[in-house]
């Protein structure tokens, strides 16, 4: 069983936010949501300033402390890595929100939220009832895409289609997508040769993304 | 507490870098949950020790320990009914072993079944045999002990959230919970008329009381001294506790207000009606509870508080 992960090439994102609207677009998510965005900011201090782009979202961490602290079991590792919300069984309690050390769960707080209002757009219509109101969401590595891999005949990471759509939209190639369990796979090619790390190694929860540096 | 909505004007942006992208997490219900439960649980404590003190010659005062305990727990139970998602959906809290929020569900359930029966037992049968009604109660105070070590642990297990990651924190929230729920026992029984109250009973719940406030004005005082010496995250929530926009809740609410004030009544003996001391009491265990929870805040990833102040 492969463990999926995700690399992002901190050298070539140009903060543009395509990976947060195209995840928006293929998982409908509602206005207020995100399951990935690009953090933009400055650092430094002047005149030696840098502007920095950082894509965050679900880490799906190895050891999660979501999956740990969700009560009703909603919260799960699959065997393929992937940590899923499963919108039957989530309570809305948001201790996984509490927990998280990545700020990547959203509470979905309306049903129906509509961007453009009044009423949903074609497009919202069709995704609508996807999240229920009262319960938490947050990135699901495009899973849907993954597990019909199979049956089309695709392989996640390399054909666009079997692979997360953040991945597949990155106008700059910063994002790369595959089997962290696989030495031999790009993923933990990049990793090794430029020393990518995950985001907050420090508290233990083994992230399945990690970064290379500028 | 702030809203989860889009922060407006600049100092409301530093506050909410500060905190989370999306603000709060947990708000007001989960407050009011928190210092309800620890006062309920601190009640049977107090009655069930007051009836092992006194030997069962304080069962009006014990009795109302019951009341408060069962009303305590259980509105704070509904509050945290009410701040689910999906209140519909509350029997899948069990669902899971390693979680503590369903280990918290399975106490808080066992505490409200035992204050229950502790209540029926009181009004319908009062000349049960004293060692029933003593079980009762010292099992009750057992799972309000638990329950409030529990919360405690709720928050101290949160590792990526500095202020709330250590022990001292559930310590903290049972010595509150003692003397919140001794407070208002001791007010109830200083001025209810009619009841039977033994001057030992009273006696034994003033001096506990005076101990358990001085008891937790040093664990406050190292609670803070700790938190300013751990992660940067740690550091800025004593500086809004102690200069920043929660230094009222902090200076008012907790220390001069819920602690001080009524330790120097106490102690010098001054005439002050008891539920006004128990009041005092009561809103610092309240402004405790909403200090830490509005304090909490995640170690936050590069650029996330510049980022939250634009994303919409």
């Amino acid at each position: 069983v492969p463990r999926w992960g995700m690399v992002i090439d901190l050298k070539r994102c140009a903060g543009c936010q395509t990976c947060t609207v195209a995840c928006k677009m293929e998982n409908f998510v509602p206005p207020g949501v995100f399951f990935t965005r690009v953090n933009d900011y400055e650092a430094g201090t002047y005149p030696h300033v840098q502007r920095h782009f950082l894509p965050v979202g679900c880490m799906h961490c190895k050891d999660a402390p979501c999956v740990q602290a969700c009560p009703s079991g909603a919260s799960a590792r699959r065997q393929d890595g992937i940590v899923l919300v499963d919108q039957n069984l989530c309570v809305g309690c948001r201790y996984c929100m509490v927990v998280c050390p990545y700020g990547a769960r959203d509470f979905n707080e309306e049903s129906n939220a509509a961007y453009f209002g009044p009423g949903p757009t074609p497009s919202e219509a069709f995704g609508a009832g996807r999240y229920p109101k009262g319960s938490v969401v947050k990135c699901t590595f495009c899973a849907d895409r993954i597990d019909e891999a199979g049956s089309r005949g695709l392989t996640p990471g390399v054909d666009r289609d079997a692979t997360p759509a953040c991945v597949g939209s990155c106008i700059a190639g910063a994002r790369f997508f595959g089997d962290l369990d696989d030495e031999d796979s790009l993923v933990c090619q990049l990793i090794r040769a430029r020393g990518g790390k995950p985001l907050q190694e420090e508290l233990g929860t083994e992230p399945s993304v990690y970064y290379l540096p500028r | 507490v702030l809203s989860r909505k889009n922060p407006r004007s600049g100092a409301e942006i530093l506050r909410f870098a500060q905190n989370d992208r999306k603000g709060e997490i947990w708000g007001l219900k989960v407050v009011g949950y928190l210092f309800l439960a620890g006062l309920g649980s601190g009640a049977f404590g107090a009655a069930a020790g007051l009836d092992l003190h006194t030997n069962g010659q304080s069962r009006d005062l014990t009795n109302i320990g019951a009341w408060i305990g069962l009303l305590g727990v259980g509105v704070g139970a509904l509050l945290l009914l009410w701040d689910l998602g999906m209140p519909h959906r509350f029997f899948r809290l069990v669902g899971n072993k390693s979680s503590l929020i369903s280990a918290g569900t399975v106490i808080l359930t066992v505490l409200l079944v035992l204050a229950s029966i502790t209540i029926i037992v009181a009004v319908f049968s009062p000349g049960i045999s004293p060692t029933v009604y003593r079980a009762l109660m010292v099992l009750a105070a057992g799972f309000g002990l638990a329950t409030s070590i529990y919360v405690g642990f709720l928050l101290a297990v949160v590792k990526c959230r500095p202020f709330w990651n250590t022990p001292l924190l559930p310590l903290l929230f049972v010595v509150s919970s003692f003397s919140t729920g001794v407070s208002a026992l001791s007010s109830v029984a200083s001025t209810a008329s009619g009841l039977r109250v033994p001057a030992a009973a009273a006696d034994i719940l003033s001096s506990g009381e005076v101990l358990l406030l001085g008891l937790e004005l040093v664990m406050v005082a190292f609670y803070v001294a700790t938190m300013e010496n751990a992660l940067p995250q740690a550091r800025i929530a004593v500086r809004r506790w102690v200069r920043g926009d929660l230094a009222a809740v902090f200076w008012l609410g907790i220390v001069v207000g819920g602690l001080m004030l009524p330790l120097v009544l106490m102690v010098a003996g001054v005439l002050v009606p008891p539920p006004l001391v128990a009041i005092l009491i009561l809103a610092g265990g309240f402004s405790l509870r909403y200090g830490v929870l509005s304090a909490g805040a995640r170690s936050l990833v590069p650029g996330e508080a510049q980022q939250a102040a634009f994303v919409r």
